[in-house]
C-alpha cells in the first residue's frame, strides 16, 4: 500500500480540488437557493387531532317554575359559555376543528332524562344570528338513560373553541320538568387538526 | 503605557502573522509535492496526465509492455515528441469485434509503454473519472456527521458507481439512539450533491431539553418522544481520494406521536363564577412538520 500524503486527507491542498471549481459553482448556487428558501420560512407543522372533547361540566338548569302543576309540559332556556383552553394556541397557529357530536350527560337533580320531550341547542357567533347545532325529539317508548349523544346538525365556526373569542350557547329543554334545579354536563366532540406556518 | 499595548499588540499580530505564513508555507509545499510526485517536471519533461504517476507506479506487470489503448486518438494527443517511434509508425488495429478497444501492435518502440498512464482495460462505467486520470477509486467509507434532526451519525457509505453513494449508519439525538440510511446523487463525482435519507429515532426520556427550553416539563409527554424523519437535501461534496467532506442542507418532513396529549395540552378552565371546562383529548396526537435541517460530515475511504 501506498504512503498515504497529506494531499490525500486535505483536499484543498490537491490539484483535483483547484480544478473542480467548474462544478463547485453550481453546488454553491444550490446551497444559495436552499438559504433563501430558509429565509423565507419554511417551517409548517400539522397536528392531527383526531379525537378531542370539550366539555362544560356541572351545568346548573333552573327548575319549572313554581306555577306550573305537577306532570305539566314546561320549556326552560339556559345560557352558557365554554371556557377557553388552559392551553390557548399562539396566534400563528390555526385550528382547523370539527365538532361531530354532542353528548349531553344528566349529572343530578333527576332520575334520568327520560322527562325531555325535546331539546335544542344554538349557538351564537357575537354579532350574528343563533345557529341551531343541535334538535333532539325521542320518538315514543324510546328508552333515554342518563347521557344522549347525537351528531351535530351543522358544523359552525361558532363551535371551534380556538377560533372565535366567545360564543355562547342556548339550551332549551321541553318536557315534565323537574321542580329542583338539576345538573348536566355538555360535552362537544371534535376532530380536526392544528397547523403552524412560519 | 500606551506604548507598551501598541507593543504587545504587534508583537501579537506578528506572531499569529508568522503562524499564518507558516500554515501557507506548508500547504503550499504539500501541494507542490503532490505536484511533484505525478512526475518529472521541466520545459522538456514530457506532457501526460498529472497523475500518471500513480499508474505508471504500480505498473510492473507483464502486460503492460502492451498497453491496451481505448482510445487512439488519445495516444497520438499525448505522444510526447521526444519519445516518438523511429521509423515505422505505431500500428494500431482494432478487433473486428470490439471496434472501440484497439491494440498496439509490437512496431512500438520498446518501454513506449511505460511513457503512459495504464490505461484500464475495461472502461467501467461507474468509475470512469478517476480511471480515467489513473486512479483507482475508492468506495468503501467509514462516515461521521452531525446535524438536525440527525445527531450525529456514524455510518458507512459504499460507492457502486463515481455519480451515487449508499450510505447508512447508527447514531443519537443525545435523548435516544436511532438508525438512518439513504443516498446521495453526485453528478459529477464531488460538488453539488443531492441526498435522500430516512431515518428513525427510537423514543426516549426528552424531560431535560424540555424543561430547558420550556422551563417545564410535561412528564408523561417528554418522557417518551421519539421521531421518524426524511431529509431531502443539496449540498457540497468535496474531497480528495480518501477523504470527502460534506455540508448539506435542505428540507427535512418529520412525524413524531404526542403521547398523553392531556398532559401538555389538555386541562381545566375555570371561569371566575365558578363553571368548569374541561379540554380532553382521547387519543395520541400526531405532529407532522417541515422544516430547514442541515448536516456536516466527512467519510474516510478505506477500501
Amino acid at each position: 500500500m501506498k504512503p498515504m500524503k497529506l494531499t490525500h486527507l486535505l483536499p484543498w491542498c490537491s490539484k483535483s480540488f483547484a480544478n473542480s471549481r467548474r462544478v463547485f459553482t453550481p453546488g454553491v448556487w444550490l446551497l444559495v437557493l436552499a438559504g433563501s428558501m430558509l429565509n423565507q420560512g419554511c417551517l409548517q407543522a400539522k397536528a392531527d387531532i383526531p379525537d378531542m372533547e370539550v366539555t362544560r361540566e356541572n351545568l346548573a338548569i333552573q327548575p319549572a317554575p313554581s306555577t306550573l302543576p305537577e306532570g305539566a309540559e314546561g320549556t326552560v332556556v339556559q345560557q352558557f359559555k365554554y371556557e377557553k383552553s388552559p392551553s390557548p394556541l399562539p396566534k400563528s397557529v390555526t385550528s382547523d376543528l370539527h365538532a361531530t357530536d354532542v353528548t349531553i350527560t344528566l349529572r343530578q337533580g333527576a332520575k334520568d332524562l327520560s322527562f325531555i320531550h325535546a331539546a335544542k341547542l344554538t349557538v351564537t357567533k357575537p354579532g350574528d344570528k343563533p345557529e341551531t347545532v343541535l334538535e333532539f325529539q325521542p320518538e315514543n317508548h324510546q328508552a333515554v338513560g342518563n347521557s344522549i349523544t347525537l351528531p351535530l346538525l351543522s358544523d359552525s365556526d361558532a363551535l371551534n373553541p380556538w377560533s372565535v373569542d366567545e360564543s355562547t350557547f342556548e339550551l332549551t329543554v321541553t318536557g315534565i320538568l323537574p321542580h329542583q334545579a338539576w345538573y348536566l354536563d355538555v360535552k362537544l366532540s371534535y376532530s380536526g387538526s392544528f397547523s403552524y406556518r412560519s | 503605557m500606551q506604548k507598551a499595548r501598541s507593543a504587545i499588540a504587534t508583537t501579537t499580530y506578528c506572531r499569529a502573522l508568522s503562524g499564518f505564513a507558516l500554515v501557507a508555507v506548508v500547504c503550499c509545499w504539500s501541494a507542490g509535492s503532490a505536484a511533484q510526485s505525478t512526475g518529472p517536471s521541466g520545459p522538456d519533461a514530457p506532457k501526460r496526465p498529472a497523475v500518471a504517476a500513480f499508474s505508471i507506479a504500480e505498473d510492473d506487470s507483464p502486460d503492460a509492455a502492451k498497453a491496451t489503448l481505448p482510445i487512439p486518438a488519445t495516444v497520438t494527443r499525448e505522444q510526447p515528441p521526444a519519445v516518438t517511434p523511429p521509423s515505422s509508425p505505431s500500428v494500431l488495429q482494432a478487433p473486428s469485434e470490439n471496434p472501440t478497444t484497439m491494440t498496439a501492435l509490437p512496431e512500438v518502440a520498446p518501454g513506449f509503454a511505460t511513457q503512459f498512464p495504464r490505461y484500464p482495460t475495461q472502461v467501467d462505467a461507474g468509475t470512469r473519472p478517476m480511471q480515467q486520470h489513473g486512479i483507482q477509486p475508492l468506495s468503501l467509507a467509514a462516515m461521521l456527521d452531525v446535524g438536525v434532526p440527525d445527531g450525529v451519525v456514524l455510518g458507512v457509505a459504499y460507492r457502486p458507481a463515481f455519480w451515487t453513494r449508499l450510505q447508512a449508519g447508527a447514531g443519537t439525538n443525545s435523548v435516544s439512539p436511532g438508525m438512518r440510511a439513504g443516498a446521495a446523487l453526485i453528478p459529477f463525482s464531488e460538488g453539488p450533491s443531492l441526498t435522500v435519507e430516512g431515518g428513525y429515532y427510537f423514543e426516549g426520556d426528552a424531560s431535560a431539553i424540555v424543561s430547558q427550553v420550556a422551563g417545564h416539563s410535561h412528564t408523561r409527554t417528554a418522557q417518551q418522544v421519539g421521531y421518524q424523519f426524511v431529509n431531502l437535501h443539496v449540498g457540497l461534496d468535496f474531497g480528495s481520494r480518501y477523504t470527502t467532506f460534506f455540508l448539506h442542507g435542505g428540507m427535512t418532513y418529520l412525524h413524531t406521536t404526542l403521547h398523553y396529549p392531556n398532559d401538555a395540552l389538555g386541562g381545566q378552565s375555570v371561569s371566575p363564577s365558578g363553571e368548569v371546562t374541561t379540554y380532553t383529548f382521547s387519543q395520541d396526537v400526531n405532529v407532522g412538520v417541515w422544516f430547514p435541517s442541515f448536516k456536516l460530515g466527512f467519510l474516510v475511504y478505506i477500501v
